[in-house]
């Protein structure tokens, strides 16, 4: 199982090092380069914090003495957001903790946790009834995801619920439970986004960017403008024009945007077929892990991981409406970045003690992946 | 519910996972299809509309050329200045108090400043960025100066916010709003430092429609507008989302070439002195307008052009449109009497007449082909055609005409270049008017023999004389000297032109001659200079309303020259309507000579060898003079 592991040590590497590179080049001004040392900094951590999850055994997580407390510090985080003196409220939203960073970023890795932790349990006997075992899983992971939505942050809160209903679909809930949950989710959304004219602009616009050009669609439509101009092979890091200020958070959001236009169709389909590398590894991973906990943490941090990406570049494209989600290993960003370390880390450790074990990790892997 | 087994559970799983793969596989390759949709079937389109975001095309601005007099003086010229405008992002929401800071220094209404900048407000937005800043134009070539003291006043302004030391994000607040309320951008203005002199030739600028920041609009200005204006350079690049230039995407970079440097015929120093003695006339007569020309005949050169009343080119709004109009070129006339000296060329060039013959001017009154001619109060008998010209005979030189022949006279006067424009570049010249000969009446001849019938501009008149001071070679009219490049080197000069000979040499020496008398004896006594030979001829011609003649309404004129037997200047000077009881000889004569006295001095030519009776009134002068002189000792 450690094949797995280091393979998706390798593709973690490689999108952070490709993330890097497109960072660098987004960089013409003072604020970028140190967006640049930042971001070296932080995946140092990452590269740091990563092999300890890896080496530690997930299994101690389990413990309610180290879930509760995780559980709570969450949930004051996800309520201090909106006290405020504490919470820092940028372009009308509450998602940062002054000096902390955002605590949803804290909330993804433990609700997988606390979830997993809950579903070993519930499993064996009650996961196909409703109200017990179905209804019990999906408001612990459900719980932190309405918090999150109502900072409001709907990229993050709904991506937790999927990773949620993902869960409960491999810990076998009832089809019928989840095809309700989904249709209800799919009912509900957009009845909110109906009363909300922020949202509701951002599906117009989804919908057509190039009328909304001059607007609120300005953002959309230039990365589609970036991403299409790369072509097959793109512009390369210096013939690119539409990194100069085109596309508003093009180093973190909407770094798709830039690696499209540089890299062109090979780069884009590289990152595409790193997050199904991942995947692949996480869910071979799970198959083979050594308990249930660590079957469902596997399971859990992979789909965020590609989910997450896959909204990301969605969004860039325009396949669904603008969302405020990082693109993992890639995307400038401290506390994101640091998740998706820790996550993967998760699905390391759980690899590293899967069943079918047979050699020990060479001196040589264990130096590439750190 | 029974739990499942553990093996079904298992089995189970396993399922489960490869359902959530395949979603997740599929979504993937979804975002596969997107992207090869975007990045190879859309590219060129996406392409296309990207480039049309980065690509730019920068102006150079071209600075616009001088205009000089003949000696170098400056008569226009660009200065720099700024156009100011309000950077918007910070007016939102505070226009009315914006407004009210910002109307008193501009000069302006704070009510239609603020009514102004809502408007734009409201307008829907261009092509930019949401966040890019908006501007908008508030005022155009404000002086460097006036600006410099703006931005002071603005560097105290508090704008309503505590006045004590704000610190923090207030402070930061403040400070932003007294530099970028306002701010400035490079632009030109055209000065004219002489102010209204030479104004309706020179013309006046405004703002330019093609690329260039001023245009010309009216006089040299207008006709010259390429010259002066050069070109703009422009360059090819690329911009960043904000609009700033990145200067490493340039492709191509075409400097701009300033404005070439006119320098004119005209000198300054004549032309204040015309304008004076005009300006003089205008408060004494009150015509509706009053002009002269100087041009000096060997070269056919315009040393002066002054048509008054004039305006300011600074600010040509402040006149009506009429009020900018050239009369020494844009308007006609029946010039009367002044055209017998054209008549009389012709007659003696073709041997028709000669000066001493004489003519019977039918005791002033005179009945042919159905029409009467009058001589005004006079009853001439017997005259030579020299006296003819002398007392302005009409009816002397319509018989003149007669023996010349309607042919002979028409073909003559399109040879003294009336009838066409005289090429001077200056636009709306006329060309004057004058019916071809097969349309003239059998009375024609006498009536255009003496300066009716026909339309002729001052300037036509002007270098029609000037042909018969230049031994008979008709000139073109020169206004412009040289033309430089911008840094003052030579670029090209315009050399004197013969355009033909309308009469021989002894022939324009005879009539010269004639002209003399009418100054020493004649109509035109009052143009007469001590110690200088003067020849010219007198005109007052009654206005018409274009159906009958006006009772009470003249046109006055004189055209002469100086020295007589060699002349270095032709001077026409026009009155027109300056009231009842006026003539060429008592209204025109006087300017003619306050006029030619000041421009022999300042251009030294040297008194005639023969003596000349002086009149008692100027020969006062040196002995005033010496008592001045004596005084200061």
């Amino acid at each position: 199982m450690k094949t797995q592991v280091v393979f998706l040590g390798l593709c973690v590497a490689a999108l952070s090092i490709f993330g890097l590179v497109i960072l660098f080049s987004t960089a013409y001004d003072a604020a970028d380069a140190l967006r640049f040392q930042t971001q070296l900094k932080w995946l140092g951590a990452g590269m740091v914090v990563a092999p300890i999850c890896v080496w530690l055994d997930y299994g101690w997580l389990q413990r309610r003495a180290i879930l509760y407390p995780l559980g709570a510090l969450c949930l004051v985080g996800l309520v201090a957001v909106f006290i405020p003196g504490l919470g820092v409220h940028i372009n009308g939203a509450s998602r940062w903790i002054r000096d902390l960073g955002q605590p949803s970023e804290l909330v993804k890795p433990v609700t997988i946790l606390v979830l997993a932790a809950t579903l070993v349990r519930v499993e064996k006997f009650s996961i196909q009834e409703f109200g017990r075992g179905y209804c019990v899983c999906l408001a612990l992971g459900l719980g932190p995801a309405i918090l999150i939505f109502l900072e409001p942050d709907w990229g993050t809160a709904i991506l937790l619920g999927a990773v949620t209903v993902a869960m409960l679909l491999v810990a076998g809930a009832r089809w019928l439970h989840l095809v309700v949950t989904v249709a209800g989710a799919l009912t509900v959304l957009p009845v909110f986004a109906l009363f909300n004219p922020v949202r509701w602009e951002r599906i117009l616009v989804f919908l057509n960017p190039e009328a909304y050009r001059h607007g609120a669609g300005w953002q959309v439509w230039q990365s589609l403008l970036a991403i299409g101009s790369g072509g097959l092979s793109g512009q390369f890091l210096d013939g690119s024009l539409h990194k100069f200020g085109y596309v508003p958070e093009q180093q973190t959001d909407f770094i798709f945007a830039r690696l499209g236009e540089e890299t062109g169709l090979w780069g884009t389909t590289l990152v595409v077929v790193l997050y199904a590398g991942i995947l692949w590894c996480g869910l071979k991973i799970a198959r083979q892990s050594r308990d249930r906990f660590g079957h469902f943490i596997a399971v859990g941090c992979t789909v965020l991981i590609v989910l997450q990406a896959a909204i990301n570049i969605a969004v860039a494209t325009s396949l669904v409406p603008n969302k405020g989600l990082s693109l993992p290993f890639v995307s400038y960003g401290g506390s994101s970045l640091l998740a998706s370390f820790v996550c993967a880390g998760l699905v390391g450790s759980v690899g590293w003690r899967a069943r079918i074990g047979r050699r020990s990790p060479s001196t040589a892997v264990q130096l590439m992946l750190l | 519910m029974r739990p499942p087994q553990p093996r079904q559970r298992k089995k189970l799983s396993v399922t489960r996972v490869r359902v959530l793969a395949a979603l997740l596989v599929a979504l993937l390759a979804a975002l596969e299809w997107r992207l090869i949709h975007l990045q190879v079937l859309r590219h060129p389109e996406l392409e296309e509309k990207a480039e049309a975001y980065e690509h730019t095309v920068r102006t150079d601005q071209s600075w616009r050329g001088e205009i000089q007099d003949c000696r170098g003086r400056p008569l226009a010229m660009t200065v720099p200045a700024k156009d100011i405008y309000a950077d918007l992002t910070l007016w939102t929401n505070r226009v009315g108090q914006l407004a009210g800071v910002v109307a008193p220094l501009l000069g302006t209404e704070a009510a239609s400043l603020a009514q102004h900048v809502d408007q734009d407000l409201k307008a829907p937005r261009s092509q930019s960025p949401p966040g890019a800043p908006r501007v908008l134009l508030l005022k155009r070539g404000v002086a460097r100066g006036q600006w410099a003291s703006i931005q002071q006043a603005l560097a105290q302004e508090t704008f309503g916010l505590p006045a004590a030391k704000p610190a923090g994000r207030s402070g930061a607040w403040l400070k932003n709003l007294r530099r970028w309320t306002l701010f400035a951008v490079d632009d030109q203005q055209r000065f004219y430092p002489y102010g209204e002199l030479l104004a309706p030739t020179l013309g006046f600028v405004g703002t330019a429609t093609d690329g260039h920041l001023l245009a010309g609009r009216w006089g040299l200005e207008a006709s010259l507008n390429k010259l002066l204006a050069g070109g703009n350079g422009w360059c090819d690049s690329s911009q960043d989302a904000a609009g700033n230039e990145l200067a490493f995407c340039r492709t191509a970079e075409i400097p701009a070439v300033d404005g070439a440097q006119v320098v004119l015929t005209i000198d300054l120093t004549l032309q204040q002195v015309v304008e004076q003695a005009l300006a003089k006339a205008m408060t004494q007569y009150h015509p509706s307008n009053a002009s002269c020309v100087i041009i000096r005949p060997a070269t056919g050169e315009i040393l002066a052009l002054a048509s008054l009343p004039a305006f300011s080119p600074q600010q040509p709004g402040g006149c009506a449109p009429a009020g900018w109009r050239n009369h020494v070129i844009s308007d006609e006339y029946e010039v009367g009497s002044v055209f017998k000296v054209i008549t009389l060329a012709t007659a003696l060039d073709r041997g028709a007449v000669n000066l001493g013959q004489r003519v019977f001017c039918e005791n002033g009154h005179w009945t042919y082909q159905h029409t009467t001619l009058r001589d005004d109060d006079h009853h001439y008998g017997d005259l030579t055609v020299g006296d003819c010209l002398a007392k302005s005979s009409n009816i002397g030189f319509a018989k003149i005409g007669l023996l010349v022949g309607a042919d002979a006279l028409y073909n003559s006067i399109l040879r003294f270049g009336f009838g066409s424009q005289t090429g001077v570049p200056l636009c709306y010249e006329t060309p004057g008017f004058i019916r071809p000969v097969t349309n003239w009446t059998p009375a024609s001849i006498t009536r255009i023999a003496i300066g009716h019938e026909l339309a002729v501009s001052q300037l036509q008149l002007a270098m029609a004389y000037a042909a018969i001071a230049n031994d008979g070679e008709l000139m073109r009219p020169l206004l412009v000297k040289a033309v430089n490049h911008a840094d003052g080197s030579p670029w090209g000069r315009y050399e004197p032109q013969v355009i033909r000979r309308v009469v021989r040499p002894e022939t324009a020496r005879l009539v010269r001659a004639a002209m003399r008398g009418v100054v020493e004896h004649g109509t035109g006594q009052l143009a007469a200079l001590p110690g200088y030979s003067v020849a010219g001829k007198t005109g007052t011609a009654q206005k018409s309303d274009g159906h009958r003649y006006l009772a009470g309404h003249y046109y006055c004129s004189f055209v002469g020259m100086v020295p007589a037997n060699k002349p270095e200047l032709v001077i026409a000077v026009a009155v027109d309507d300056p009231g009842h009881n006026a003539y060429g000889g008592t209204v025109a004569a006087p300017i003619f000579r306050e006029i030619a006295s000041k421009a022999v001095a300042f251009y030294g030519i040297a008194p005639d060898p023969v003596p000349v009776p002086a009149r008692p009134a100027i020969a006062r002068r040196p002995d005033r003079a010496l008592e001045l002189f004596a005084a200061a000792r």
